[in-house]
């Protein structure tokens, strides 16, 4: 226990020296990932999509704020998408604007998570991200939350859907953009993600700041119950398909 | 012998310095009303561009319906109803606006009053402002 203890007060006393150097890491792998990520799905952009340029980039976001690295990966996005089609630019750009224009309005403190969603959808354990909001941010967090998982089916909806939306036409733009719509914000899995998410983040919130013992075990199990129920009858309403043995192991983990 | 008291009144306001006081710095230049109309009128010209973002979604989403329409459709009815819709719209989002903007000013100017407490805390410790005056 003590040795514990010592180890703890260690790691604090190596942060509190060097917190400058280990935040601009953390940036530099957050990013790095972020644009694996991207370049793996939507690498349509050749230039942009090799080792080098995304070090560089990645080296790039280690010094903005987090605000500054959802921008950037928004334009790496939209560079992507611009070499598929105008068609998944356009779309793309309205997601992007109407998020800059509605949200960063407000410059919140907590859109690294817009940023860690995606990142962790793509790792299999996005029921993560409403917990750890919940026990480390506040209720507006949600938002964040929800945003990081629009740009998420974002990306896969282009990544899955690509042959389509590089053949669109003039003669065929109407059904093409209904079926652009009904794909992105029809997504019936996406919406029951956002309330799942939104509401297992609140109750995490308003769990932990209660005054009872081990408030914070409580509000995790909270929250990843609450996460599995949505879900449930999210799949028995909307036959969204999820495997729900999967999120039940993912929850777990 | 170190006074514990004075040590941890100036290790809170580094702390307060290095992180929400350069914020909160910011917030205090303004007087909280021109500080929400700022916001207010930042909200007002954003919200427009995302209205009619989403308006043009929509006109693109019903162009088939719209051009069947288009010689029997009561324009002013239609004008009237996406005004309306603009100006319920516009309003949650002022509101909203208010809202995190007044609280945000609310929550820096305690922590700024909060601040010039312990300043005040640190000054008597010294002996009073009038102190180091020969």
């Amino acid at each position: 226990m003590t040795t514990l203890l010592e180890i703890r007060e260690s790691i604090r006393g190596i942060y509190g020296r060097y917190s400058q150097y280990i935040i601009m890491a953390s940036k530099f792998f957050l990013s790095l990932i972020a644009l694996n990520i991207v370049n793996s799905r939507v690498g349509y952009f050749e230039s942009i999509s090799g080792v080098l340029p995304t070090v560089i980039i990645a080296i790039f976001c280690a010094v903005l704020p987090a605000n500054g690295i959802c921008a950037v990966m928004a334009a790496v996005i939209l560079a992507q998408l611009y070499h598929l089609s105008l068609a998944s630019f356009l779309l793309g750009l309205v997601v992007f604007l109407l998020m800059f224009l509605l949200y960063f309005r407000f410059s919140p403190g907590d859109s690294i998570l817009i940023i860690l969603t995606p990142i962790c959808c793509n790792l299999g354990i996005p029921y993560v991200v409403p917990l750890a909001g919940g026990l480390l941010l506040g209720p507006a967090s949600a938002l964040s939350v929800a945003i990081g998982l629009i740009v998420h089916y974002l990306i896969v909806f282009i990544s899955g859907n690509a042959a389509s939306l590089g053949n669109i036409t003039t003669d065929n733009i109407a059904e093409s953009f209904q079926f652009i719509m009904n794909g992105v914000f029809g997504n019936r899995t996406m919406l029951v993600m956002i309330v799942a998410a939104a509401a297992s983040l609140i109750l995490v919130y308003y769990f932990r700041r209660m005054r009872i013992m081990y408030a914070w075990s409580v509000a995790i199990a909270v929250g990843a119950v609450s996460q599995l129920i949505i879900l449930l009858i999210g799949d028995v309403v909307y036959d969204t398909n999820l495997s729900i043995g999967l999120v039940f192991l993912g929850m777990i983990a | 012998m170190l006074n514990e008291d004075k040590i941890r009144i100036m290790t809170r306001m580094a702390m307060y310095e290095k992180n929400e006081g350069k914020r909160d710095s910011k917030t205090d230049a303004w007087f909280k009303g021109d500080y929400i109309s700022k916001a207010l009128l930042g909200s007002f010209i954003t919200g427009t561009i995302a209205f009619v973002i989403f308006f043009m979604i929509y006109a693109l989403d019903s162009v088939e319906e719209l051009m069947l329409t288009l010689y029997s459709m009561d324009v002013i009815a239609l004008v009237s109803r996406v005004g309306l819709v603009y100006i319920i719209f516009m309003a949650c989002f002022e509101v909203i606006t208010w809202v995190v903007y007044s609280v945000r000013y609310d929550k820096a100017q305690k922590g700024l009053r909060r601040y010039y407490k312990d300043v005040k805390r640190l000054t008597d410790e010294y002996g009073g402002k009038d102190n180091d005056r020969i």
